[in-house]
């Protein structure tokens, strides 16, 4: 392993550019995504539905729908090595083995008519080449990572006798039958029910403070991401216009969008108030603007705004991507 | 009144037993015990047979079954218009029409399901060109490119199955993609790729296991239906020449003489009849039970 220093990120995605090609034209679903992921790290990804988180963490695995989608810019680098140079057979070492995933609906992820061992199993011959007895308590092991009680008698299960979330928490066991360095959770929480969530959470952090994992994690929930993350960065339209220690963009958000975001969070104990959203709609992927993506929908927007886009502003460790902060970062 | 139906209901403790053998009971006892017969005939049918089967006896012709007006046991399905015994022809029969369905749906079954995974898989122009070919093979009438084989190559028992093969592999084809395409999605196929697993792992190990139930109960299905083509073919003189007996071939030679010997025709045709309907019975049970769902921990 080429650990130069310890500083190196583990992921290094730079000007990450993946577009859709349909019917209706190109579209920049991912435009220009830069962002790094340190072990022992948790990076939120936030933003709402369809600004191109998923399609920016299937990339990263190279693993974008094709031929709807097609990475067309930049850089994905683990520990250094250039993924999009990859062969797809080079691909399959990093995939599980250095990079996991695991997706929203547990319900889903798992192969109805396989049983959960079965599963388990293939993961571990694949990535360990593990066999026999050795496979069964690697299986076990496993399970009990995750707390299944009486994992023994899981092997045996199919999916369907578990609730949803024990087979999120199988879904990880089997993402971390690798012992990946790096786990991509997209909206590993939002199909469970609040306590299943906590519970989750908490395994997560645990296996985390374990193995040093580093862990981006996809979300539009802030609460899971106070309780989570390190770093947040707020996506929109394709880009990232914001990136910032938790702490500090909870505080202090900068880019206008990550105002509006944090005032739409509904506040329990406000409850009278009438909820915070923002007017309009974010540009359609195939139409992409000539400025700032957030200008049409944005109260401080200016001419400027409107004609060309902001660069990212890098000060104190943060970054915004904002006309407003051009001279005073 | 409501008491009274609740007591005709429950039945004697025969009726009770009878019911939870054939009724509650998932398994279709009747159907599966015809399925495993017909397969035990088809297997011993030279030691089943009561006569040749093949043995013309003129004085013996078009003898009427044993429970009609003048049958006797000697012959208790009756005999044909050249005094062969239609039992011991149906019992050869099964041999035939069963070795054809087999044959077929085998042949069929391989090339259709490994065509329909390659399509659903790949996608793309791969699945254009096998999709394509498979709606032209379906379009096509198979009776007469079985008479075009029948006349050139001659009429055999291969000849059919290779008929009844090349249209069975596009249905086989076309249903399998079908699977594909929508398990392909899914997000369990999702993350074995996510975990690194190949194109042919993700297809033989994620998906066909998936498909397994559907291609199980298509299977099943099929065989009424090869044997019922075969029939037709037979009936054309494109299936498998005589004397070899089989059930197509038997209704057909019956035809003529349907006012003056019916069962000649009939016999032959319930065979058929019973054994499509059990295939069928069985192959809805076949599905239920390989539905993990449905299958108990």
């Amino acid at each position: 392993m080429p650990e130069t220093t310890t500083s190196t990120p583990l992921i290094e995605v730079r000007d990450l550019q993946t577009h859709l090609f349909s019917k209706r034209g190109v579209g920049r679903a991912v435009a220009g995504v830069s962002f790094d992921l340190h072990a022992g790290e948790t990076l939120g990804l936030v933003g709402e539905s369809g600004c191109g988180k998923s399609l920016t963490c299937l990339s990263v695995l190279r693993l974008n729908p094709q031929p709807a989608s097609r990475i067309v810019g930049g850089n994905v680098r683990f520990r250094g090595d250039d993924l999009l140079t990859k062969s797809e057979a080079e691909m399959r070492q990093y995939r599980g083995k250095k990079i996991s995933m695991i997706l929203q609906d547990p319900m889903r992820a798992l192969n109805p008519v396989l049983t959960i061992g079965d599963q388990l199993y293939e993961a571990l011959i694949l990535h360990r080449g593990l066999r026999g007895r050795e496979l069964r308590d690697a299986a076990c092991e496993l399970l009990e990572r995750v707390r299944i009680p009486d994992p023994a008698a899981g092997l045996a299960a199919y999916p369907h006798h578990f609730s949803g979330g024990m087979r999120q928490r199988v879904v990880g066991a089997i993402a971390m039958a690798g012992n990946p360095e790096v786990l991509i959770a997209d909206e590993p929480t939002t199909a469970l029910d609040v306590t299943v969530q906590e519970e989750f959470l908490e395994l997560l952090k645990s296996i985390q403070q374990q193995d040093g994992l580093g862990i981006l994690f996809v979300t539009h929930d802030f609460a899971v991401v106070a309780r989570m993350c390190d770093r947040v960065a707020v996506m929109y339209a394709g880009r990232i216009v914001e990136t910032a220690d938790t702490d500090t963009l909870f505080d202090a958000p900068r880019h206008p969008y990550t105002q509006a975001l944090l005032r739409s969070v509904p506040d329990v104990s406000r409850r009278d108030e009438r909820l915070f959203s923002i007017d309009g709609q974010p540009p359609s992927v195939f139409a992409p603007l000539p400025g700032c993506s957030f200008a049409p929908r944005c109260e401080h927007a200016t001419e400027r705004c409107r004609s060309s886009a902001p660069p990212p502003v890098q000060a104190g460790g943060r970054s915004v991507s904002c006309w407003l902060y051009e001279e005073k970062p | 009144m409501t008491s009274m139906t609740l007591q005709a209901k429950a039945g004697g403790p025969l009726r009770r037993g009878l019911r939870k053998i054939f009724i509650d009971s998932k398994v279709p006892l009747v159907p599966l015990g015809i399925v495993v017969a017909s397969l035990l005939v088809a297997v011993f049918a030279d030691f089943l047979v009561l006569y040749d089967p093949l043995a013309i006896d003129p004085g013996a012709a078009q003898l009427p079954p044993v429970f009609a007006d003048g049958g006797s046991w000697a012959y208790p399905l009756g005999t044909d218009r050249l005094g062969r015994d239609i039992l011991s022809r149906i019992i050869l029969g099964t041999r035939v029409s069963l070795s054809i369905a087999a044959a077929t749906i085998l042949l069929g079954g391989l090339v259709g399901t490994a065509l329909g995974l390659l399509a659903g898989y790949r996608g793309g122009w791969v699945d254009a060109l096998i999709m394509r070919t498979a709606d032209g093979f379906l379009a096509f009438p198979s009776i007469l490119l079985a008479l075009v084989l029948a006349v050139t190559v001659g009429p055999s028992f291969w000849v059919v199955v290779i008929v009844l093969a090349l249209v069975l592999w596009a249905r086989f084809a076309r249903l399998v993609r079908g699977d594909v395409l929508a398990l392909k999605g899914r997000d369990f196929v999702q993350l074995a790729r996510v975990a690194g697993a190949s194109g042919p792992r993700i297809v033989f190990r994620h998906i066909l296991p998936n498909v397994l139930n559907t291609l199980m109960v298509l299977c099943t299905l099929q065989v009424g239906w090869a044997i019922i083509v075969e029939a037709s073919l037979t009936f054309l003189g494109a299936g498998v020449p005589p004397p070899t007996p089989t059930w197509g071939g038997m209704v057909s030679e019956g035809l003529d003489y349907v006012e003056s010997a019916w069962w000649i025709s009939t016999m032959p045709g319930l065979a058929i009849l019973l054994i499509v309907f059990s295939y069928n019975l069985v192959g809805d049970w076949v599905r239920d039970a390989l539905d993990p769902q449905l299958r108990n921990i």
